[in-house]
């Protein structure tokens, strides 16, 4: 896909970190991209490398073929919407939308029009007259979002927008962003820490970590795929089982040993041979739990447990088993639960062979009291 | 429960004001009385104040000699202001950019003069703009001049060191405001397509407006007053109020009537003031105002 938007081995640091490292991504026209991850995982960065406020130590920046890496913020099609909204306190929110339209020295009547066109557009009309100050903070969120659209720029990146909204706002607001969206149909390049701000919105997410990206892909492949551990741990809630190889069917999957559960069979295809170290990884909603009995308790992807806590969490329940020298958290619908289960109940863990993802343990992750640890050891100690 | 909890804090407030107020009251109320009530008083032959009270102190001051200078007052007293500001604002805009570390090594430099007498710093200024100072030398060696300039004993000099003395009073109050300034608010000047004077001038000065509004006064008010300077460098034609309120006082003896020309200068001062500060009022109350009106 040739990219709208296209960084090409960008690299920034600051003194002696590298906040982004050797960066190559491409951005569709009218798509909304997220970049998630933690905090100075580099995505604020990469957004600012794009506004212009910052400048790469190597690497370039292209917009629609137009090689924007060194121009100044005030010459590139784009506008930002920063996260605590950068409001100018002194004018009024029909000034403060006007501003880009002032400072590109358009005409009163245009200004006018374009600026009523936006207060409609995020419906501000009747706080038109009112200074930053007196605005709520949804209402400052829109005014910020109408400020940078009505220059109708090519791409609009959002900063952490809805990080200062308390959770009922925020859920509003992403569907007030997606219409947005829609109505203005330009590119969207959305940073966030928050992933299910970034699963609702997006059509493309990057998650990011320590500088460079981890995957890319659509919200529904990230959470379903995860590539590597970061990921899997970064986007929703993940069980993380240490284990090797025990054998591979070439059609069906492969089957893992993991000490204190048993086998685990995964219907993924590994091109991995037997005997190598692999981290299992389970979504909390891929575990059942079933009433204990003794004709199912020693098949594959099968295990007793003992209930350690029960969390209810609305819709879902949560619940912490432990079996041997591990634990799991399940999360599953209250209906699903094993009647009459408790904490220190007894109950037969079962893992889903369709959800049980393998990958390699590559990643230096720890992994204390797990034998191929060991297994490492008497090689390094003879 | 909450008048009666506020009961002993306000009596607290007043105990805890008071000092200050007693300071207030014997330094500045108690003067600016005296100097007030001299006005209407006259001179005896000895200097002294003679009993009896007169009009005809304010009458003098109808003077058409005193016309000029007072003209003058306010235009070297408003020229400094001005150009004190136009300096200060890029150095306060610098030094609230520059890394933590920088500042309070830049805060020092800007402080460091006050360890020098005024006085001093003043007669400092006056070995270097003497006819055979330092600057004169330069600019001969330049040759860009037939002959040396008078650099001493005019109005340019007068304003120069106006200037150079008043110039951290209008810095402080400028970095204190632009150091709680949001810098983002330019990036999303920039960001709109603002260039950087443009963002400057649209949402850093509006930002930092009181901080220019205490330094404009505070500059203003202290070189209205301004004595020292003007009889140490300036000339004939530099002479401001405080040169004529000194004439009076010392040469001529004449305290009521120097007493009289330093209450309209007072007074002229205090209007200033008031206006200046019911104007923040007004604002800072129309804020609130539309604060409360959104709250309800």
């Amino acid at each position: 896909m040739p990219g709208f938007l296209s960084f090409e081995n960008v690299t920034k640091s600051f003194g002696a970190v590298r906040a982004v490292d050797d960066v190559s991504l491409d951005i569709a026209r009218g798509e909304v991209f997220s970049l998630l991850g933690p905090s100075g995982c580099g995505k604020t960065t990469l957004l600012r490398l794009a506004a212009g406020f910052e400048m790469p130590d190597s690497g370039r920046i292209l917009l629609d073929g137009h090689d924007i890496t060194h121009l100044p913020p005030e010459t590139r099609p784009v506008n930002t919407v920063f996260q605590n909204y950068a409001l100018f306190p002194h004018l009024s929110v029909a000034d403060n939308i006007a501003f880009g339209l002032r400072v590109a020295g358009r005409n009163k009547k245009d200004i006018a029009r374009e600026v009523d066109a936006m207060l409609d557009l995020v419906r501000l009309r009747s706080e038109a007259q009112r200074k930053p100050a007196q605005l709520s903070g949804g209402q400052k969120q829109r005014v910020a979002i109408a400020r940078a659209l009505v220059n109708k720029p090519q791409v609009l990146l959002l900063d952490e927008p809805l990080a200062a909204l308390d959770l009922k706002l925020r859920q509003h607001m992403l569907a007030e962003l997606r219409a947005i969206h829609e109505a203005a149909g330009i590119t969207f390049i959305y940073v966030t820490h928050d992933q299910t701000e970034a699963m609702g919105l997006s059509d493309r997410i990057a998650v990011m970590n320590a500088g460079h990206i981890e995957q890319l892909g659509p919200p529904a492949e990230i959470y379903d795929r995860p590539r590597s551990h970061f990921v899997a741990g970064f986007i929703g809630d993940a069980n993380f089982l240490q284990g090797t190889i025990s054998a591979i069917s070439s059609r069906s999957g492969c089957e893992i040993d993991v000490p204190d559960f048993g086998k685990v069979f995964s219907a993924e295809q590994m091109n991995l041979p037997v005997g190598t170290c692999v981290e299992a990884i389970i979504r909390p909603e891929a575990i059942q739990l079933l009433q204990p009995s003794p004709d199912v308790s020693t098949s594959t992807n099968t295990c007793d447990a003992v209930i350690d806590d029960i969390i209810p969490l609305g819709t879902l329940t949560r619940c912490i088993v432990r079996m041997n020298g591990i634990s799991l958290t399940a999360e599953l619908p209250r209906k699903m639960l094993p009647a009459g289960v408790a904490k220190g109940s007894r109950v037969l863990v079962r893992l889903d062979s369709a959800s049980v993802l393998i990958m390699p343990r590559n990643d230096g992750t720890p992994a204390a009291g797990n034998h191929c640890l060991d297994d490492d050891k008497s090689v390094v100690i003879p | 429960m909450s008048a009666a909890k506020n009961i002993p804090s306000r009596r607290a407030e007043w105990l805890l004001t008071l000092p200050s107020l007693g300071w207030l009251a014997v330094f500045f109320v108690a003067p600016a009385l005296i100097v007030f009530l001299l006005a209407f008083k006259t001179a005896d032959a000895t200097g002294g104040v003679s009993a009896g009270w007169t009009l005809d102190n304010l009458r003098a001051l109808a003077d058409p000699q005193y016309r000029p200078i007072l003209w003058r007052t306010f235009w070297i007293s408003g020229t400094t202001t001005l150009i004190c500001l136009v300096i200060a604002l890029p150095v306060s805009f610098a030094m609230a950019r520059a890394a933590p570390r920088w500042r309070n090594f830049l805060l020092l430099l800007i402080i460091i003069p006050f360890w020098t007498n005024f006085l001093i710093r003043v007669f400092a200024w006056k070995t270097l703009l003497q006819s055979d100072g330092l600057v004169s030398q330069l600019l001969d060696a330049t040759r860009l001049f037939d002959e040396s300039p008078t650099l001493l004993y005019n109005s340019g000099a007068v304003l120069l060191i106006m200037v150079y003395t008043q110039l951290p009073f209008a810095i402080l109050p400028l970095y204190a405001a632009a150091e709680r300034f949001d810098f983002t608010l330019m990036d999303a000047a920039r960001d709109l397509g603002a260039s950087g004077f443009r963002a400057f001038r649209s949402v850093f000065i509006p930002g930092i407006s009181r901080g220019l509004g205490a330094a404009a006064l505070i500059v203003f008010v202290a070189t209205i007053g301004m004595y020292v300077v003007p009889d140490i460098v300036g000339g004939t034609d530099s002479e401001m109020i405080g040169n004529k309120i000194a004439q009076r006082a010392q040469g001529d003896r004449n305290l009521p009537l120097a007493s009289a020309l330093a209450a309209a200068l007072l007074f002229c001062v205090l209007l200033l003031l008031i206006l200046c500060s019911s104007a923040f009022r007004r604002s800072e109350k129309l804020d609130n105002a539309l604060k409360g009106e959104l709250q309800a």
